[in-house]
């Protein structure tokens, strides 16, 4: 029997093909993302995960992009502690959308988008990005089911000046059970006010689920990265159907000294807090408990986009307290798809 | 194929990869095109440019995430339309970051 190619290669290939045609310079089609190895102990139990994720941004005209990103990765875990290791593979199109640059300061987004609930999702959750390998606690509020929406979304500027920038967007999603593109039906908004010149940004989400029990939540976010100092403080706040929570995170790297790139100017610490409230008991994968977590971690950026992330966690709840272990090492890459036309 | 072959199979298919990109980031870096976007960086701290581009990345991108050591000079534009709509930037922020990006 022949096999059919899975539909997220054919609409990939299908935006390469239309971007070849409208190429200009600086507009060029790139693939990008990293590959990393990420090992973590959690209460005892090791795994390992080998990751590729990629990233396809396929420019059509200076106005319209189809984009695409990718996980593939597999799952080495130790038996009961000390037994041998299970292996198991994961792949996700975590989003794959066309973005249409419809006004000055509007885009519409079709296709399936990051949920935009909060900003973790959207923003830091790229493994090139994140400062701890471990997603929030907070993480699956406001983006069940699976972090990514089908349908579309608005996406604009209301309000922008000098000094305040305002950010409002809208989406609709609807259910999907197909493999590689499961999605809830969802509808929701997010609302960031930005103080571009004090580098500090708040802003409020709020979701509704609409398929079996229908329930909303809110979430609320902050980041404020002062100028004259490497000092980055992120926070967020989520509140779902049976839990509610918040993390706040503070990283400091330390290149005051001698610059970003000695040795000493390639090390971040990074620490976070995070807290989770169980109001009742219900599926949302949260704990099951009231939970406080301190993660400490160390990053490192070593020359040529290769960095070390190492993290400490200690959690505490009602139930039990543990220690969870992080290390991982990944390869950032930017590649033009098509060779440069000499001349 | 089984879950464990599956795995393996991942593992030395990403460390293929790791390696073939870092050859491939060695050699391109050399090239003439590449473009540094890390004059806002070279003191190790954010600090006010007059370059509007460089300002705009410091107040828009950096929010997220660090500038990359090195940006083929091809792909900016493919970059900053990108992260237009990430990060909600209006045609003046895009237009500023391109031209500092790859001037």
């Amino acid at each position: 029997m022949r096999r059919r190619a899975p539909i997220a290669v054919k609409l990939v290939s299908a935006a390469l093909l239309l971007s070849a045609g409208a190429m200009s310079a600086q507009y060029m089609p790139e693939i990008s993302g990293a590959v990393g190895m990420l090992h973590n102990n959690n209460y005892g139990s090791q795994f390992f995960q080998p990751v590729i994720a990629p990233t396809i941004a396929a420019p059509i005209g200076h106005r319209v992009l189809a984009e695409g990103r990718f996980d593939f990765r597999g799952l080495l875990i130790q038996d009961k502690k000390t037994g041998p290791y299970q292996g198991s593979f994961f792949k996700a199109t975590q989003y794959l959308q066309l973005d249409v640059v419809v006004a000055p300061r509007a885009t519409f987004v079709i296709g399936r988008y990051l949920t935009p609930f909060n900003t973790y999702n959207e923003r830091l959750s790229a493994i090139w990005i994140q400062n701890f390998q471990d997603y929030p606690l907070i993480y699956q509020i406001g983006t069940r089911t699976t972090g990514s929406s089908d349908g579309v979304m608005v996406r604009t500027i209301p309000y922008a000046s000098k000094g305040v920038q305002l950010n409002a967007l809208g989406y609709f999603s609807v259910r999907s059970n197909i493999d590689q593109f499961k999605a809830a039906r969802t509808a929701g908004t997010r609302v960031d006010l930005v103080l571009p010149e004090k580098r500090f940004e708040v802003g409020m989400s709020y979701s509704r689920f609409l398929q079996s029990t229908h329930y909303r939540a809110y979430g609320a976010h902050l980041y404020w990265l002062p100028w004259k100092s490497p000092l980055q403080v992120r926070s967020e706040y989520a509140h779902g159907q049976f839990s509610k929570g918040y993390w706040i995170e503070a990283a400091y790297r330390l290149s005051q000294w001698k610059g970003p790139d000695s040795f000493l100017g390639r090390i971040q610490p990074v620490f976070r807090f995070q807290q989770t409230f169980r109001m009742k008991s219900g599926a949302d994968s949260l704990p099951a408990a009231g939970t406080q977590q301190a993660d400490f971690g160390m990053d490192f950026r070593l020359p040529h986009e290769v960095r070390i992330n190492s993290s400490y966690s200690r959690r505490f709840t009602s139930r039990s307290n543990g220690n969870i272990w992080a290390t991982s090492l990944t390869y950032r890459f930017v590649i033009p798809v098509w060779k440069e036309r000499h001349k | 194929m089984t879950l464990l072959q599956q795995a393996r199979l991942a593992t030395t298919c990403s460390l293929a990869i790791a390696g073939s990109a870092m050859l491939f980031h060695a050699k391109s870096v050399s090239a003439h095109e590449n473009q540094k976007p890390t004059k806002a960086m070279a003191s190790g701290l954010p600090v006010h440019s007059t370059d509007p581009g460089e300002r705009a990345f410091q107040e828009q991108c950096s929010r997220c995430h660090d500038a990359p050591e090195s940006l083929p000079r091809r792909v900016t534009g493919a970059v900053v339309l990108h992260m237009r709509v990430r990060a909600n930037l209006t045609a003046q922020q895009e237009r500023d970051i391109l031209t500092f990006l790859a001037p």
